[in-house]
């Protein structure tokens, strides 16, 4: 009985030798194979440039704390011997990073990594699906709304502009528009950017309250104005429009008061529209 | 007499909150609102806690005890919603939830998982509760057995559990993304000496990094952008599956639900550790003792059963040390302590001669907390899962927003943002590259527990290594961890193979 | 386009409205209190229960919230000093406060501000039920004959605890092996496990160890002896070594502030019902069940203190090392 089963192991090994020895690339590209292949290798290119960046990492890590991180010396009052130390920790994660910096080096060696980044050195790809625009869309928005706006406006603005422009980005769902309203975007962020940067706006808001705060909402109300230009003429989009501007302001309408004056978290910049809600809330009591 | 008194004191406070409408309407307000907390991503238990401790000045013990444990409870149960709908976990203690409920949410089954969550996160509730009622001063001496010793081999045992979650790809990606996680972790002022470390004159970083934008980073930010860029619609419900109770599936897991319990509970009891690590504890066992491990990441019911099950345990857990002792369990529990405070109750040994019907009140109110989570659970989960037919360009920037309000809202920090920002770029690229995401959050979350309290032990023994192995409960997590490691190797699994083969060979 | 008209005109209106003149009357709208620690601490129950009784004085409300973080609390401070300096925006703050200069959260000196201390709780140091020290001078004898071999527990390097066990070691010449914890409740934690044998907490955080017989309470670190209920009188550790006047007592000041600035006569509204508050009932028993010693000190005896906390914490955590900015460049006296 086991002889059989074995008998017959050998054999389907056997005629599997042989399907597989001759066979072309282009056969496997038929059955979507190569595919794979491909990703494999270009996954294991990345894997070696992380690998040198783990490596770098590490021994990064394990150099600081050799120099910067007292092994000895007491600290803060508590007695100090190399099983005390701070950098004990570190360095025993730097000295892990690098091992693993290490394997992973060496497998992407052995799949072909390596050789596909020296190959890719010379010659670059370009991409052709629009991904990276969107890829950059949403980080774009995230980073202004985090960097920029957060730090130096009214709170409700800088939501209501994030939710505005985010959702105009992406839900009008055409590549031209994207890139229209990108560059729009893009260019007012850098004006303000530079604004900040020269610091008027401290200035501006020491002449006359509440100014980049005004400005902001004058880049709000024309990114509104330019989005509707857009969608001229165009019933569905027209809809998707009303549905953007209402669900702009209709979530941080929600959200921003029901922090603010029912679980009384401070919000990190309160404003001109913040001051507002003051007065309403302050005025129903 | 006493047991007879105080299932009397039980069943009287059961009645008299249960009949008085206010209560009732306080009791499933409270719930609501943790179940929303729990399912928004960054805002936690102990945000919601501490957030309400604030309103609940004004009103009676009772009632505010009532509102604040609704809040507990539900806000531990929400975090699944936002772990199995948009893969973004509300609550640290929801992330391992995201492991099988989202892959089971894009079959299609979300509502079947919302289900079984609900029935687990019950159970869960119901045993903490259980075990608080009853074996309260047994569990506190025995919690008062971790010292740094225990507490370092916990942490160990925890980034081990990491180590197992690994991704599609390589196995080693799980280690190496455990490693950031715990770099991450190193960044601050450390605990004992107060030195900085890796701040590189940022004042800001001395306080170290926070776990809740590091979690919303890592989860909500790849899952933003991976969702719009690739313009992915996240799976929806195709059939609506019905969310009470399955009672096949719950019987099934009865073994999981039984074991995830009791590691909640004794999770909860060990003061400082909360529910986040009860899941993960929950999760890696209920994997490590599973007939079919390598289904576990792709939609498993045994993993959503545990990790709720764990951490909903956890609560009854938490609250052991708090009473009994005036030790707070768990991060929600430290919120608990004040607002115990601030009504003029202090727990510890001494709570049950000052407030002698104190802690069966709790017990009540946590009872009272777990139906009404169950009852509103059932409600919201059929209505939550519409949430989903939002087509995603519109869901996902409101989804941003309530990150960026719950990262900035538990430290009101506006720093929070610019390191989550950051971290949830380097998660992007990292699950890209084929590494999990969830051991970096582990990572985060244990590495200053294992490095405090592996320097705090040597610091008691004077640089001796013994006690790590002549204290019975350091020994016993010393061997598991061991079994652990070795179970993972290659030739353990020849030698089990071995062992097999002789005995098939016998028969 | 209506919607849009109707925005710009609440726009201008709030900007208009915003520039009129200040109003004479104190209080005439809520008070907004911003704890700088985390809720549940003992400040923020301190001042959520202080707020709460001048609020029922001054018949507005008293919004307490909390904007923890930083270092020292600095990130509360600093928001609350860049609001309007009209007696509307509080700080609760604590003792600990002091250090947010040295670790270079706050470019100012404590001055600029006016506190209102509510009081603390007093340092007691306490030992595991079956350690062999019956007093406090058997425990330091033991810690003169073995230097540094006695385990000592504390919250974390530079809190007010550890300079409390510093100032007993210098004042006593001794030296335990200083063991950190994250918190107060921790290190009381690892006293009943034995990890440590002694530990430095406030009464308030021990009554009930103390109460329950998990904890021995050996001596008060103040002059006078303290009495607690089912314990009796616990001596204080001025008797047996009366060097230790030299250091001791660091107290602990719980309170909240206002930016010296605010016009004096808000100043006084507020101090006069702050001392009306805490001769309430309510205060007075809160603070007899929890262990609080109310302070009431305003003005500049409040100052006084602050002042020298400032100096006291801002130097010795230079020694320490664990201060970041040299307290000499913010030009803080040396104690």
């Amino acid at each position: 009985m086991m002889d059989d089963v074995l008998r017959a192991c050998r054999m389907q090994a056997r005629s599997m030798k042989r399907v597989i020895l001759p066979t072309p690339i282009l056969k496997l590209r038929e059955s979507g194979n190569l595919r794979k292949v491909m990703d494999k290798v270009q996954l294991r290119k990345k894997d070696f440039i992380t690998s040198i960046i783990l490596i770098a990492f590490g021994i990064f890590m394990i150099l600081y704390t050799l120099t910067e991180i007292p092994m000895k010396d007491s600290w803060g009052g508590v007695m100090n011997v190399w099983f005390v130390s701070p950098g004990l920790f570190p360095l025993g994660v730097g000295f892990l990073i690098i091992i693993m910096g290490i394997v992973l080096c060496n497998r992407a060696i052995k799949d072909g990594g390596a050789k596909k980044f020296m190959e890719d050195l010379s010659r670059r790809e370009k991409d052709t699906s629009g991904k990276t625009l969107r890829l950059l869309g949403i980080l774009l928005v995230i980073v202004a709304y985090v960097y920029l706006y957060i730090p130096r406006i009214d709170y409700f603005l800088s939501t209501m502009l994030c939710l505005m422009v985010f959702i105009s980005f992406f839900y009008f769902d055409r590549p031209d528009f994207l890139k229209k309203l990108f560059t729009f975007y893009l260019v007012g962020c850098l004006l303000f950017l530079g604004l900040f940067l020269m610091k008027a706006d401290k200035q501006l808001n020491k002449s006359f309250l509440y100014t980049t705060d005004g400005l902001v909402f004058l880049f709000f109300l024309a990114f509104i104005v330019y989005s509707r230009v857009l969608v001229h003429g165009d019933g569905v989009l027209k809809k998707r429009w009303k549905t953007t501007l209402i669900m702009s302001i209709v979530p941080s309408l929600i959200l921003i008061p029901s922090f603010k004056y029912f679980l009384l978290v401070p919000l990190p910049v309160e404003g001109a529209f913040i001051e507002l809600m003051n007065i309403i809330r302050y005025s129903f009591r | 007499m006493l047991i007879l008194e105080r299932i009397w004191d039980f069943y009287v406070t059961v009645f008299f909150t249960a009949f008085n409408i206010e209560n009732i309407i306080l009791l499933f307000g409270s719930v609501i609102l943790g179940i929303i907390f729990g399912a928004m991503p960054g805002l936690t238990a102990t945000l919601g806690v501490g957030l309400l401790t604030t309103l609940t000045y004004g009103i009676s013990t009772n009632a505010a005890m009532i509102t604040l444990l609704g809040m507990y409870v539900g806000a531990v149960y929400g975090g699944s919603y936002g772990s199995i709908c948009v893969n973004i976990p509300g609550t640290a203690a929801a992330a391992a939830t995201a492991m099988d409920g989202y892959p089971l949410a894009c079959k299609g089954e979300a509502g079947r998982a919302l289900g079984l969550t609900t029935t687990s996160s019950f159970i869960g509730t119901m045993v903490g509760m259980f075990f608080l009622a009853v074996f309260a001063p047994i569990i506190a001496t025995l919690a008062l057995q971790f010292t740094s010793f225990e507490f370092f081999f916990l942490a160990f045992f925890g980034i081990m559990i990491s180590g197992g979650l690994t991704g599609q790809d390589l196995v080693y990606k799980g280690w190496i993304s455990g490693l950031i996680g715990l770099f991450l972790a190193l960044i601050g002022r450390d605990h004992l000496q107060f030195f900085p470390r890796f701040t590189f004159g940022i004042s800001e970083l001395d306080g170290g990094l926070e776990v809740v934008p590091v979690l919303i980073g890592a989860f909500g930010i790849p899952q933003i952008i991976q969702v719009i860029r690739d313009q992915l619609s996240i799976g929806e419900a195709k059939k609506f599956q019905r969310v009470l109770p399955e009672l096949k599936i719950i019987s099934k897991h009865i073994t999981t639900i039984v074991r995830s319990a009791l590691i909640g509970v004794g999770i909860g009891a060990v003061p400082g550790i909360g529910e986040d690590i009860a899941a993960w504890v929950s999760y890696g066992a209920a994997k490590k003792a599973s007939k079919h491990p390598e289904n576990f990441g792709k939609g498993e019911y045994a993993g959503v059963i545990s990790c709720e099950t764990g951490n909903n345990a956890c609560i009854g857990g938490a609250i052991i040390p708090l009473l009994t002792l005036g030790i707070p369990g768990s991060p929600p529990a430290v919120m608990l302590l004040g607002a115990l405070m601030i009504h003029n109750v202090t727990p510890g040994p001494m709570l049950s001669i000052e407030h002698p019907h104190f802690i069966t009140e709790m017990i009540a109110i946590l009872f009272l907390a777990s139906f009404a989570m169950f009852i509103s659970g059932i409600f919201l989960a059929k209505q939550v899962v519409k949430v989903l037919r939002i087509p995603p360009p519109i869901f996902m920037p409101v989804v941003l927003t309530l990150c960026v309000i719950g990262s900035y809202a538990l430290g009101t920090k506006v720093f929070n943002l610019y390191l989550m920002v950051p971290v949830g770029i380097l998660a992007y690229f990292m699950q890209s590259m084929g590494y999990p995401i969830a051991p970096l959050v582990i990572g985060v979350i244990l590495g200053p527990m294992a490095d405090e309290n592996l320097r705090r032990a040597l610091m008691v023994s004077q640089g001796s290594f013994l006690p790590f192995f002549t204290r019975p409960v350091a020994l016993i997590l010393f061997l598991v961890i061991v079994w652990m490691f070795i179970s993972q190797t290659p030739f353990y699994k020849r030698f089990l193979g071995g062992v097999k083969a002789r005995i098939f060979k016998q028969e | 386009m209506k919607k849009y008209c109707l925005l710009a005109f609440l726009f201008v209106f709030v900007l208009s409205g915003l520039s009129l003149a200040q109003e004479k009357k104190f209080p005439v709208r809520d008070i907004t209190n911003t704890v700088v620690w985390a809720a549940g601490g003992g400040t923020d129950v301190c001042n959520r229960i202080v707020s709460g009784e001048m609020a029922k004085i001054f018949k507005v409300n008293i919004n307490v919230i909390n904007k923890p973080g930083g270092v020292g609390g600095s990130i509360g401070m600093n928001d609350v000093y860049s609001r309007p300096h009209d007696g509307y925006a509080w700080a609760g703050v604590s003792e600990s406060c002091v250090t947010a200069g040295v670790q270079g959260g706050w470019d100012k000196r404590m001055y600029v501000w006016d506190y209102f201390i509510v009081g603390g709780s007093p340092d007691v140091i306490s030992v595991t039920p079956n350690a062999p020290y019956k007093d406090l001078k058997e425990l330091m004898e033991a810690a003169k004959a073995k230097p540094g071999s006695i385990r000592a527990g504390a919250s974390a390097s530079g809190s007010i605890h550890h300079l409390n066990l510093l100032a007993l070691e210098k004042g006593a010449g001794v030296k335990f092996n200083y063991i950190p914890y994250p918190g107060s409740a921790p290190a009381q934690t690892a006293a009943m496990t034995g990890e440590v044998s002694v530990v430095v907490t406030s009464v308030a955080e021990q009554q009930q160890l103390i109460r329950a017989g998990k904890l021995r309470p050996l001596a008060m670190l103040t002059p006078q002896p303290f009495t607690m209920k089912d314990v009796g009188a616990i001596p204080s550790s001025f008797v047996p070594y009366p060097g230790l006047s030299k250091y001791l007592p660091i107290m602990q000041a719980i309170g909240f502030a206002v930016p010296a600035t605010v016009p004096e006569n808000v100043k006084e509204t507020i101090a006069d019902t702050f001392k009306k508050a805490l001769a309430t009932d309510t205060i007075k028993n809160w603070a007899d069940s929890n262990y609080y010693t109310l302070s009431g000190k305003t003005g500049k005896a409040a100052k006084e203190e602050f002042e020298k906390l400032e100096s006291l914490f801002a130097w010795t955590l230079w020694e320490l090392g664990a201060a970041k900015v040299n307290p000499e460049t913010l030009k803080i006296p040396k104690p």
